[in-house]
């Protein structure tokens, strides 16, 4: 067996003993649940499918939670494992450092994929289960669920390129990278399939049901300094030219 | 022919230098201890050897490569157990040395006969989190015994094993270097690696001080014999009357009398020619330790490159 394989293996199977996959999918669906039938008050009496509100309120929760577990799984994968001393004997078999990478990355991918889609997937089940949901707001939440396991597997090739750095290097880039996300072209995208489904609610409802708070004014009103960082654009020049910064207003 | 082979290797670390100028010649199935104090340099040589960081300066060849580049293929032909060994705790005993061995891709019933030999074969279903530390130090054995490697290396191998697990790790480290096994492995507790061991390299803050046989080394040192004669010991040191430097212990049962090793004998004598006077004698050899401690404690002025004493 590819060495690559027996490592993903290895991960997987870390992350089940180790209560990675059981807590990363459990804090997605309790989040994702409380969002659904706690959440969903500003759908009122309007008659807003229950689906689609779940998908706004989700890709919210999304862009805030999912960089965070990526980040932490890839961090402890490479900078745990060098600080334990794993790392050091590994690199004496005969492995590649990039199998040892690529390894690493399919097991913790899998990890976040299966918490992913099991934590939001039950979440959308049981709205769907209570409520009646149209094929569109199934579209919107298959690509809520599409997006967020991309979002996570981009961060978690963050986190490894971060751990791979010098350590003094390290430091700052993981805050960094995960006070990006927000901004990051990911994020774009989940936001338009947020808003698609918003717009989904609103040519069913009235206009007043799709008044639940975008994400980035939630991430505004928890930090002022954030909103300044976000505004000032002498930051934003060393971006490269492919990842979008659109502030969301 | 040569296993590893060292000339003038350097390291540095951010400008100060761990290790300078060593140059060693290993023959293929030997082995060598390294000692050294530490921050010696040991675990850096071994680093260098492995192929896990590059000298700054020098060249070093192990098995006919060149460490820093060679590929999978040098790598499969190594094993090493690092100091301080660690794995995941949630894994037993079986399972980290059957992923070990399907890495390395050796078949999986080796890494259990492995777990007989190190003695884990009853613990081997057990999370490895509840290992004790000379247990996991076992386990770092059978890994980097897998897939009978041509270079062990083993950085202080025998902490926290009892003595009679370190008598049968000396036992399999024999077994390995008959059938042509290079080993080094690095030792703070010296008397242990007395008669194991057919090579010692002395380091001392990066600089190798002594690399050869015990034996040379011991004529190298030129270190004296030590006699303990028992008996009246003023009365015997009146008899020998400064021939031999001495030492008088406080309670005066014995005295301990130093002379270089070929005039061992006319002590011998000159003790028995002393009739009741002196009961009983010890001789004791320089010890290792003597030798690590003569070594690392004079000047380096001579140079370093000791090889020829292979």
């Amino acid at each position: 067996m590819s060495p690559i394989l027996v490592l993903a293996e290895k991960e997987f199977r870390d992350g089940l003993r180790n209560k990675w996959v059981a807590g990363a999918t459990l804090l997605l669906a309790a989040l994702a649940f409380a969002l659904t039938f706690l959440g969903s008050s500003p759908a009122g009496l309007v008659e807003a499918k229950p689906l689609a509100v779940t998908v706004v309120s989700i890709s919210s929760l999304t862009i805030f939670l999912i960089p965070l577990i990526a980040l932490l799984i890839g961090y402890d994968a490479i900078v745990g494992e060098s600080e334990r001393g794993c790392l050091l004997l590994m690199l004496t078999y005969p492995v590649s450092r990039g199998q040892i990478m690529l390894g690493k990355f399919l097991g913790h991918a899998t990890i976040l994929t299966v918490a992913t889609l099991v934590g939001y997937g039950a979440a959308g089940l049981a709205a769907a289960m209570t409520g009646n949901a149209d094929a569109e707001s199934w579209r919107a939440f298959s690509a809520l669920l599409g997006s967020s396991v991309l979002l996570g597997l981009a961060f978690l090739a963050l986190a490894y390129l971060a751990c791979s750095l010098p350590s003094a290097a390290r430091q700052p880039v993981l805050p960094l990278a995960y006070g990006s996300s927000s901004l990051s072209s990911t994020t774009s995208r989940l936001w338009a399939c947020s808003s698609q489904a918003k717009a989904a609610l609103a040519r069913m409802s009235s206009p007043r049901s799709c008044s639940s708070i975008p994400p980035m004014r939630i991430a505004y009103s928890i930090s002022p300094r954030l909103r300044t960082y976000a505004r000032s654009p002498a930051w934003a020049d060393w971006l490269p030219a492919r990842i979008s910064v659109r502030p969301f207003f | 022919m040569t296993a590893v082979s060292t000339d003038r290797a350097g390291k540095d670390y951010n400008g100060r230098t761990v290790l300078d100028a060593v140059s060693i010649a290993v023959p293929e199935g030997r082995c060598v201890a390294l000692i050294g104090h530490n921050g010696a340099g040991k675990t850096t040589l071994m680093k260098i050897i492995l192929g896990l960081i590059r000298p700054s300066r020098g060249r070093v060849e192990v098995l006919g490569q060149d460490p820093a580049t060679a590929g999978v293929d040098f790598r499969a032909k190594l094993g090493f157990l690092p100091e301080n060994v660690a794995f995941h705790d949630q894994m037993t005993g079986a399972e980290t040395l059957r992923f070990f061995a399907r890495l390395k891709k050796v078949d999986t019933r080796e890494a259990a006969e492995l777990l007989d030999r190190v003695g884990l074969a009853r613990a081997a279903d057990q999370k490895v989190k509840t290992y004790s530390k000379g247990m996991r130090q076992r386990l770092g054995l059978a890994q980097a015994l897998l897939g009978r490697p041509k270079l062990l290396l083993l950085d202080e191998p025998t902490t926290g094993l009892d003595p009679v697990l370190r008598t049968e790790f000396f036992e399999i480290i024999r077994g390995l270097t008959e059938a042509g096994t290079t080993v080094i492995l690095s030792s703070h507790i010296l008397t242990e690696l007395e008669a194991r061991t057919d090579l010692a390299a002395i380091m001392r803050d990066g600089r190798l001080v002594a690399f050869g046989d015990l034996e040379s080394l011991r004529q190298e040192a030129g270190l004296p014999v030590t006699v303990r004669a028992r008996g009246d010991a003023v009365e015997l040191s009146k008899k020998l009357n400064g021939a031999f430097h001495k030492t008088l212990p406080r309670n005066s049962a014995y005295i301990d009398l130093d002379c270089p090793v070929d005039r061992k004998m006319e002590l011998l004598r000159a003790l028995a020619d002393c009739g009741d006077l002196c009961t009983d004698v010890d001789v004791r050899l320089p010890t290792l330790d003597d030798l690590y401690l003569h070594y690392s404690g004079r000047a380096i002025s001579s140079g370093t490159g000791r090889e020829d004493a292979v």
